[in-house]
This record gives C-alpha cells, sequence and structure tokens, in this order.
C-alpha cells in the first residue's frame, strides 16, 4: 500500500534533484549546450555495450580530451555529432549519456 | 616465377588510403576477393626507383588490431600472416591522415610494434595546412622510428619520395632498416588503446609546430547538411535530382548505342544469308545484349552520383540524418549506406553491410537490400514506362516518366521498410546495435578516382552482359527457334519455351501477366535485366511471321499489353527476387542457404501478391 505513495514523492523530487545535480558539476554529452567547448570528465564505460565501449576508446574518447557539441536534432532523439580532437563522430544520445564532460570557461569579454 | 615483394597499404578509415593507391599504381590495379570471406582484395602493381616490381595490396580501413568486422579481420589476418591465400607483407605502408594525428598515430604505432618493416605516409598535408595545423615530420619520424613522408595523393605530391622510401625498405638499405631497429625495441609500446592513445596525443602535440583551432567552413557545410530542417530537405532533393539525371542525362548516349547495334544487324543481315546464323545473331545475340547494353548510361550516371557522395564525405551525413528513421525500424543510420549502394546493385550493398556490427541489425539489411531498386531493373522500367506512361510535363522541369520512375523507387523503400519492421519484431528480435560514426571532412571527389570507380563498374557490366546475359538469351532464342512451327501455329508458342511458358501461364494469369510475360520470367530468374532481352528475342522471332518487318519493342508492348498488365508487371520488379547473383551474394554473407531461401520466398509472396492488387484496382478503375 505504501508502495504507490513512495513512488509519487521520488516523481517529484528526482527531477529538481537531477537539475540541481547536473547544474553543479556532471553535464553530460547529450545536455552541453551546443557549441560550447569543454572536457570530457569521466565516461561510464559499464554503460555501454562492448563493442561500443571499444568502438568509443579507438575513437579517443577518453579523460581531458577536448569536445564539443555540433549538431544535435531538435525534436531529441535523433543521433548528436560532436568534435573530439579534431574529428567529428557521430553517437546515439544513450552513449552520450553515459559521457559526462565539464565545460571549459568563457572567456573574460 | 619469383613473386615481387609485397607491400601492404594499412590506416584507419578516411586516410586517403585508395586515392594514394591510385596515385602509386595508376591503372594497373585488379580487384578480386580473399578466399572464404567476401572482402574485396585491390592489388596494383608498382616500379621501384631500381626498376624491380612490387606488388602492393590496399586493405580495408581499420581502427585496430582488435578487429570488429569481418573488413577489420583481413586487414589483421594480412599483417600478422594469418590470412589464407596471402602471403606475410614484405613491408607495410602506413597511411595516416595528417589532421587527424591524435587517433590515426595510435593505430600506426601498433602496426609498427609488429615488427615489419614500414613507412609512413603523412597523407592530406595540405588539407592540414589549410587548416591551420603546421607539422613537423622530422619530430614524428624520431618518436616513431620509421621513415615518414608527407604526402598528398590526390596532387601527386610526395609519391616520388615514397617510392624512394619503399625502394630502401624492400631491398634493405642498411640506413632504412637501422633507423627503423632503433626504435621497434622501445618496449614501451602497450597494447591497451587507451595508453596508446594517450601516447598518440603526446606526440601529436610533440610534432605539432602550431595550430589554429578546427576549420571552420567544414562545420559550416555541416550546419546546412546536418540542420533539423534543411538537412532532411537537401538529402531528398539530392535523391530527386539524382534520379532525374538517371533518365534525362541518357537520353543522347542510349541514341548512339542504339545506333551502333542497328547498323551491327543492318550489317549482318546484309552479309549473311537468311537462315539459322543469321537468326541467331540479329535475333538471339543482337537483339538480346543490346538490349541490355543501352542502359549502361543510366547504370554508370547511378554509380557516377553515388561515388561522388561517398567520396565527397556527404554519406556519412545521410547515415547521420537517417539514424533516427532507421532506428524506427529497428536498423541504424549505417544501414542507410549499404542500402543506397543497392540503389545501384544489391551485390556490393549486401557486401557494403560488413561495418554493420550487430548480427542481427547486419541481417535484416541484407534481408531488405534487394528491394532498393537496383540498376538492373531500370531497363524494365525505362521500357515500361516509355511504352505505356505518357511524357508529359507535369510541373516545370517535372516530367510524368519521371515522376513514375520515382514512386516505382519509393515504392521499394516503404517495402522495405515495412519489410525491417517485420523482421525485426519475427525473425531478426534483438536489441539494435546503436550508431557510431566517425564523420570524415568534406572533399572534393577527385576525377581520376570517380573515373577509376566507374571504369570498374562498366568492366563488370560489360563482362556480365557479354557472357551471363548473351548465354542465356541464345539458350532462350533456341528454346524459341525450335522446333518450327508448322504455318498457321505461332512459333512462339508453339517452341519448347512457349510451352514452358504456357504451363507457368496458369500460374501468373490471375495478377494479370500473358503469355510474353510468362516466357520472359523464366530466364529473368538469373538477372533481371533479362527480361527486357527475353521480350525483345520473343518479339523478334515472332516478327519474321510480321509482314510489316522490324517493329520496335515499344511498339509490340503496346499492342500486346493492357495498361494494367503493365502496371503489374512493374509492381512485379518492385519486389521479385529475380537475380542469381544476390542469391548467392547472401548465401556466402550469412554461411548458408537458410537466409537466400527466406529471402527468396518472402520476396516472391509479396510480388504475387502486391503485382495482383495491382492488376485488379487498375482494372476496376477502368484504366
Amino acid at each position: 500500500m505504501h508502495a504507490p505513495y513512495t513512488g509519487a514523492v521520488t516523481a517529484i523530487r528526482s527531477p529538481r534533484h537531477a537539475a540541481a545535480h547536473h547544474a553543479a558539476d556532471s553535464l553530460t554529452l547529450e545536455t552541453l549546450p551546443r557549441r560550447r567547448s569543454a572536457t570530457v570528465g569521466s565516461i561510464e564505460w559499464a554503460r555501454l555495450a562492448s563493442p561500443e565501449a571499444r568502438r568509443l576508446r579507438e575513437l579517443g574518447f577518453d579523460e581531458g580530451v577536448a569536445i564539443e557539441v555540433l549538431h544535435r536534432s531538435r525534436l531529441g532523439g535523433g543521433p548528436i555529432a560532436c568534435r573530439i580532437g579534431r574529428m567529428t563522430v557521430a553517437l546515439r544520445r544513450a552513449v552520450a549519456r553515459a559521457i559526462s564532460v565539464s565545460p571549459d570557461p568563457l572567456p573574460a569579454e | 616465377m619469383e613473386l615481387p615483394p609485397l607491400v601492404a597499404m594499412v590506416g584507419n578509415p578516411n586516410a586517403g588510403k585508395s586515392a594514394l593507391f591510385n596515385a602509386l599504381t595508376g591503372a594497373r590495379q585488379k580487384v578480386g576477393n580473399y578466399p572464404g570471406v567476401t572482402v574485396e582484395r585491390h592489388s596494383g602493381r608498382l616500379a621501384l626507383d631500381d626498376g624491380r616490381p612490387v606488388e602492393l595490396v590496399d586493405l580495408p580501413g581499420a581502427y585496430s588490431l582488435d578487429p570488429a568486422s569481418p573488413d577489420e579481420r583481413v586487414t589483421r589476418d594480412v599483417v600478422t600472416g594469418a590470412q589464407a591465400g596471402e602471403r606475410l607483407p614484405d613491408a607495410l605502408l602506413v597511411v595516416i591522415d595528417a589532421s587527424n594525428l591524435d587517433n590515426h598515430l595510435r593505430f600506426a604505432m601498433q602496426l609498427i610494434a609488429l615488427g615489419l618493416p614500414v613507412v609512413v605516409a603523412l597523407n592530406m598535408v595540405d588539407l592540414a595546412e589549410r587548416d591551420g595545423l603546421v607539422l613537423d615530420p622530422a619530430v614524428l619520424e624520431r618518436e616513431l622510428g620509421v621513415p615518414v613522408v608527407p604526402t598528398v595523393a590526390v596532387r601527386r605530391r610526395g609519391i616520388d619520395l615514397l617510392r624512394g622510401q619503399l625502394t630502401a625498405l624492400v631491398g634493405g638499405s642498411p640506413a632504412a632498416v637501422g633507423l627503423r631497429r632503433l626504435r621497434a625495441s622501445d618496449g614501451s609500446v602497450d597494447d591497451d588503446i587507451v595508453t596508446l592513445q594517450r601516447r598518440a596525443r603526446a606526440i601529436a602535440a610533440a610534432a605539432t609546430v602550431s595550430e589554429t583551432p578546427v576549420r571552420r567552413w567544414n562545420h559550416m557545410l555541416d550546419s546546412v547538411a546536418l540542420h533539423p530542417l534543411f538537412g532532411p530537405v537537401l538529402l531528398v532533393a539530392l535523391l530527386f535530382v539524382m534520379f532525374q539525371a538517371v533518365f534525362s542525362w541518357s537520353e543522347a548516349p542510349i541514341g548512339w548505342i542504339e545506333g551502333a547495334f542497328a547498323a551491327a544487324e543492318a550489317w549482318l543481315k546484309g552479309v549473311l544469308p537468311d537462315g539459322f546464323l543469321r537468326s541467331l545473331l540479329t535475333d538471339g545475340v543482337i537483339a538480346g545484349v543490346g538490349a541490355v547494353v543501352v542502359f549502361l548510361p543510366q547504370i554508370l550516371i547511378l554509380f557516377l552520383f553515388i561515388l561522388v557522395l561517398e567520396a565527397s564525405g556527404y554519406m556519412v551525413r545521410a547515415a547521420f540524418l537517417m539514424d533516427r528513421l532507421m532506428a524506427q525500424v529497428g536498423l541504424s543510420g549505417r544501414a542507410f549506406i549499404p542500402l543506397l549502394s543497392s540503389f545501384a546493385c544489391a551485390v556490393p550493398g549486401i557486401m557494403a553491410t560488413r561495418t554493420i556490427e550487430d548480427e542481427k541489425d547486419r541481417l535484416t539489411t541484407i534481408l531488405i537490400a534487394p528491394l532498393m531498386t537496383c540498376s538492373a531493373r531500370l531497363p524494365v522500367y525505362t521500357i515500361i514506362i516509355g511504352a505505356f506512361i505518357p511524357a508529359r510535363q507535369v510541373l516545370p522541369f517535372v516530367g510524368l516518366q519521371g515522376l513514375v520512375l520515382f514512386a516505382l523507387y519509393l515504392l521499394g523503400i516503404v517495402g522495405a521498410f515495412v519489410a525491417a519492421l517485420l523482421l525485426r519484431r519475427t525473425v531478426t528480435k534483438g536489441e539494435s546495435s546503436g550508431f557510431m560514426m566517425e564523420m570524415p571532412k568534406y572533399q572534393m571527389p577527385r576525377l581520376r578516382d570517380v573515373g577509376l570507380g566507374l571504369w570498374s563498374r562498366t568492366e563488370i557490366f560489360l563482362k556480365r552482359a557479354g557472357t551471363t546475359i548473351a548465354l542465356t538469351t541464345v539458350v532462350l532464342w533456341a528454346l524459341l527457334s525450335f522446333p518450327q512451327a508448322p504455318a498457321g501455329q505461332k512459333q512462339v508458342e508453339y517452341s519448347i519455351g512457349g510451352r514452358i511458358a504456357s504451363g507457368l501461364e496458369v500460374i501468373v494469369r490471375p495478377i494479370g501477366f500473358n503469355h510474353d510475360i510468362a516466357l520472359a520470367l523464366i530466364p529473368t530468374m538469373a538477372a533481371r535485366e533479362i527480361a527486357v532481352a527475353a521480350i525483345g528475342t520473343a518479339y523478334a522471332i515472332d516478327d519474321t511471321e510480321d509482314a510489316s518487318g522490324a517493329k520496335s519493342l515499344v511498339d509490340h508492348l503496346r499492342g500486346r499489353w493492357s495498361l494494367p498488365t503493365a502496371l503489374a508487371f512493374l509492381m512485379w520488379f518492385v519486389f521479385a527476387p529475380q537475380c542469381i547473383s544476390t542469391i548467392a551474394v547472401t548465401r556466402r554473407e550469412t554461411n548458408g542457404w537458410r537466409w537466400p531461401l527466406f529471402m527468396i520466398g518472402y520476396l516472391f509472396a509479396a510480388a504475387y501478391v502486391m503485382a495482383g492488387i495491382t492488376y485488379w484496382l487498375a482494372v476496376a478503375a477502368g484504366l
């Protein structure tokens, strides 16, 4: 009997919690604003299927690498094109979600 | 005779390997197959500075020595000497993209660690320079311990230097070998990709003299090509232009080919007495082969577009745009490239599915590839559309005939999507494999590379027309010519072929097909374009009884077929799996008969049902 009640509370709390969390330090490649240069923080390899994880490594995804989102379809669902090093790579959102990034400080104006 | 030394070209995809291969070997190339796999083996001859010949083999592009696809497996097996039917190379020519050192150096380091003599081609240095990237090859040479030659394959820059290094390498010049040995025993090379990658980045940073941010014009092109709204519009427009061009650009060359065949026929009729041999040559060989060769211009225009889209880098953008749509039927954007190639021919299309890593994804793509309207259907579509659809303009620059052709292509695509949706829920059930792809820089396609690609397609097509198709039409001619019909009987119905067709006619009568079509369907099992040749041959034989003499194929069709029959015939060809080569390549790629048989079954069922529906709807509509 308690289960639905608890669920409702979680449902209300979790988006706020997530938003606060993201705003702080763990933006992912999925949510990184377009054309904002950033650095790859950590990659949750465990969330990825093993061929995907390997291909991601082979394409040079690693901690400390410069990254930038170039294109993302507005309606959601479509893949993301990002620049990593001097290369452009397309990947799906589920993968982008596993890559946390920290935006570089904006140049002072 | 002793074999010449073997040099293998290896590198990442998009390193410009093929252009360098073309620059080194020119037209002296051979395309074969590795035994047991359908991976193409591209090889060519190259004369060294001292005149000795070297065999150069261009291996499939790979990201590492840990293969993810059959293509990459061949690359690994050749460089490690494990590939059946290939010797261990005497040296490796490692090709890296100068503007993507971070990534390409890592694979180069793995290859150097194998211990074979290596020369590195630092390719596309012009693009890197334009990109604001100044590199110091001497630093790379020192860090890698192998000779590094800056090249611009498409402008033939650095080719002589590269050949000089290869001469030293396979000749065992002490200087070159010494340089290599210095570093080969370094021991610091680790197999772990991340570690190697970090070392590659450090070397790249050391070799970079100066650098400006990545070129913006590439991104500017992408902001149009990948735009959520303009991107898809551009893609559809490109495809539409491509299919209109297939029709409008080919008119003149088709006229020349028809003229040549007509002249050959007239000449033969002049020099040969009326009889068996003359009938065999004119009605069998010339009518049959001519009916097919005439479509070479259209097929080449289609391949031209596909080669240019691929070489320019646009193809991967198209895959990016299509990923969302493909995901909805359980496929990935990656499937778009093999499917688009299948518009030219399903055989290279099915072979191109090897880049799809997930087995179920790959199988689904193979099964729906024959639904893409291949160039072999063009002869059939063209002749029927030409005979039955009026050449009217419906909009400025848009003809009704072109529109009908576009609709047929669209129908194939819709059919493929419906099939994929059903297959992914039944026989190829499973998780989708996702989509991850490097997007190469945009590049101006090189006339020479596109030309070589077109030439090899022409060769394959003419070889087919000269062998399979010629033989099939001659057999058909024989079946239709014997036994001779007595006076008052129709030759096409009295002959052996005619009697077989009469049996088949019972089955296809309900979907509106007549005796001629039943007859054409038999040899058409070998290849679709034979349908035209078969009908051409049948009417040519029948023509001899006709007092009026030579009537064109189109006139014959108009006189004998109703519009509903013609439409049903078009619909049949959208679905029917009539191509021995496709079935054979499916068997090879899926390791057995199970999937090709499944493919034949479901496609014939679809063809029969759809042709039937079309016929009866058209009849009901009073067409």
